[in-house]
């Protein structure tokens, strides 16, 4: 059976080879914007309103390294990139029924329901290894999509509660006021990530292109246990960057 | 065409951020909580605000614009939840009327007592048997209060509500868990107050506060403010109807074995005694100064509103089994005001009880008991 496999990759490989050719004949340099956020893949209902949102130094930066062209429209392309993923939000939530540690009290892994608002600040610095499938529409236009390997290289996960009460045990309790709290928990941030991107670039002449990429990563953004943090949280960023064509 | 393609990706990145950031945010669920959170009225119907807790809402009418006997309590309720009697309906307010609210998705429910008075100052009464008392529905601690007439007054509070939190949460509460509860050894009748200096556990001694007096007090806990500072939670003294002359009561205190001190060091020949005080002082001159009406574990012996006091200095082991009786003549430290200007409630009395008296800096003995009955307050009436 395993002979068969064998064999069959090996034809493939050998068709391939001889249709197409294996070429590097040029480097694509990017830098942009990348923007969006670390959220819920769906926003639990218990968020009510999303008070404000602002970018945290939304920046990219890349090489995009072409290294085999299946056919006159296909191609494979490698690359690194550097890209932080940060921003700042403040988030309103109802009711949102979670694991509670009061300090210096017995209440460790509490359930208790908070009412209040969220400020979270994720600036998280990536190293990324991505590797893309293209596929060129016309000269001007392509597409392409293909996932990466996220590496960090630095972590940053802080915020706090503002206005906000929590009630242990049932919904009905009274209310325990928190004024104001802060949190750190930088170092729940997962290590890596694997990240998922399709987008479109626009030669504007030989040597410009623009690009849009949106990224969004398949881990668990904070690592921690579910009865904590009974959401996931996802890298979902867009990048928007300008392209310099570098011919060898 | 071409126009229209430049723009894609721009328009991707709005789109995204679109979605992102509103077009996620989904209908509420049906709501959990039951809460009265605020009282409709017209400002001239009440003489003071209304006061809304958890599980009580008090009414302070202004007799010539409410009828006490007919009165149509209007409130906000969290959204959704409805109400029995419904919100509006008239009620008769003579005596304390419970309402039933029930949240949105019906599974949680909570009722309210509303109470209303036309009273403007409500004095103390002088004289405190400890015979009437309610369990917490919630945390099952003791509350002690009087009645003037056959009506419920609001006299006495403690840190009970404080102390919830030093209580593991996989422990069914009991009234015997807190720092104040009652008991059937009593000086006379059949309950009388009984302060217990409680341990906080390993994440109170790690806080370096390693425990809890007893306490009992005329006033208000702010119960609302657990996570804040407990000393400032503490709100001293109910209004007073005439001067007092002298402080009488009976008691009994054990103390526990080992002093420690806020570090969990124990002091050695150190032993535990209790206080019993009695604090007269000049609430509007508090006020104009501090903007505050009362006084809390801060300033309870030093502030320069106080008017005499009255404080049992022995208050060491009682050695036989009975109570002891103790009575103490109020020193006045200003003129003695006139008993007219005790009329509107001006000059307000705390007797303030604790089983550890350096509990206020979290120094005292795990176990020592203080036992309090029939308390009075001598006027010249």
């Amino acid at each position: 059976m395993i002979k068969y496999i064998l064999l069959t990759v090996v034809a493939v490989l050998v068709t391939v080879a001889t249709h197409a050719q294996v070429q590097i004949d040029r480097l694509v340099i990017h830098a942009g914007l990348h923007m969006g956020g670390v959220t819920p893949a769906s926003i639990p209902r218990e968020i009510r309103s999303v008070e404000s949102y602002q970018p945290l130094t939304p920046i990219a930066i890349g090489v995009e390294l072409p290294f085999y062209q299946i056919n006159n429209k296909l191609s494979l392309s490698t690359g690194l990139n550097l890209v932080n993923k940060g921003m700042k939000t403040k988030a309103f939530a109802e009711n949102f029924k979670a694991m509670i540690d009061f300090e210096d009290t017995p209440y460790q892994n509490f359930i208790g329901y908070f009412t209040g608002s969220v400020r979270s600040n994720f600036n998280n610095l990536y190293l990324e290894l991505p590797v893309n499938l293209h596929y060129e529409i016309n000269h001007k236009w392509s597409i392409q999509g293909g996932f990466a390997i996220d590496r960090i290289l630095s972590r940053s996960f802080e915020g706090g509660v503002q206005n906000a009460y929590i009630r242990l045990g049932l919904p009905t309790t009274p209310k325990i006021e928190i004024d104001r709290a802060t949190f750190d928990v930088s170092k729940q941030i997962s290590k890596t990530d694997l990240t998922v991107h399709a987008g479109a670039v626009y030669a504007l002449n030989d040597t410009w292109q623009i690009r849009g990429i949106f990224n969004y990563g398949l881990r668990n953004v904070v690592d921690a246990p579910t009865e904590h943090l009974p959401i996931k949280l996802h890298n979902t960023f867009l990048t928007l960057a300008a392209g310099y064509v570098l011919p060898f | 065409m071409i126009k229209y393609f430049k723009c894609l990706p721009i328009s991707l990145f709005f789109l995204a951020g679109i979605l992102l950031f509103t077009g996620c945010i989904k209908d509420a669920l049906p709501n959990i909580e039951a809460d009265i959170l605020s009282v409709e009225y017209k400002d001239d119907d009440f003489f003071a605000a209304p006061v809304v807790t958890n599980d009580e809402v008090k009414l302070y009418a202004n007799e010539d614009k409410i009828d006490l006997k007919a009165y149509a309590f209007s409130f906000k309720m969290s959204r959704g939840a409805t109400s029995i009697p419904a919100s509006g309906t008239v009620q008769d307010f003579t005596n304390p009327v419970i309402y039933k609210i029930t949240s949105e998705n019906g599974a949680f429910s909570k009722e309210y007592t509303v109470t209303m008075t036309n009273e403007r100052v409500a004095f103390i009464p002088l004289a405190f048997d400890f015979e009437n008392y309610s369990i917490d529905q919630y945390y099952k601690y003791t509350e002690f209060y009087d009645l003037i007439q056959e009506r419920r007054i609001d006299t006495w509070d403690s840190g009970n509500s404080g102390f919830v939190l030093s209580i593991s949460p996989l422990v069914k509460k009991k009234a015997s868990l807190y720092p104040m509860q009652f008991t059937n050894e009593a000086h006379s009748g059949e309950t009388a107050a009984m302060l217990e200096t409680k341990s906080t556990g390993t994440f109170g001694a790690a806080a370096k506060k390693p425990i809890a007096a007893g306490n009992i007090f005329l006033g208000e806990f702010d119960s609302g403010n657990v996570m804040g500072d407990p000393l400032l939670s503490t709100h001293f003294g109910r209004p007073i109807g005439a001067p007092p002359i002298a402080f009488s009561g009976f008691y009994h205190y054990t103390p526990g074995k080992k002093v420690i001190d806020h570090n969990s060091n124990v002091l050695s020949n150190v032993k535990d005694s209790c206080s019993i005080v009695a604090v007269l002082y000049d609430s509007e001159e508090l006020y104009s100064r501090t903007k505050l009406d009362h006084l809390n574990g801060t300033n309870l012996l030093t502030d320069p509103s106080i008017v005499a006091t009255a404080y049992l200095y022995d208050g060491n082991t009682t050695s036989s089994k009975t109570y002891k009786e103790f009575n103490i003549p109020f020193e006045y430290l200003k003129d003695k005001p006139h008993d007219e200007s005790f009329n509107a409630g001006r000059y307000r009395l705390a007797i303030v009880l604790s089983s550890s008296k350096n509990g206020d800096s979290f120094v005292g003995a795990v176990g020592s008991v203080l036992l309090v009955d029939d308390l009075k307050i001598h006027t010249n009436d």
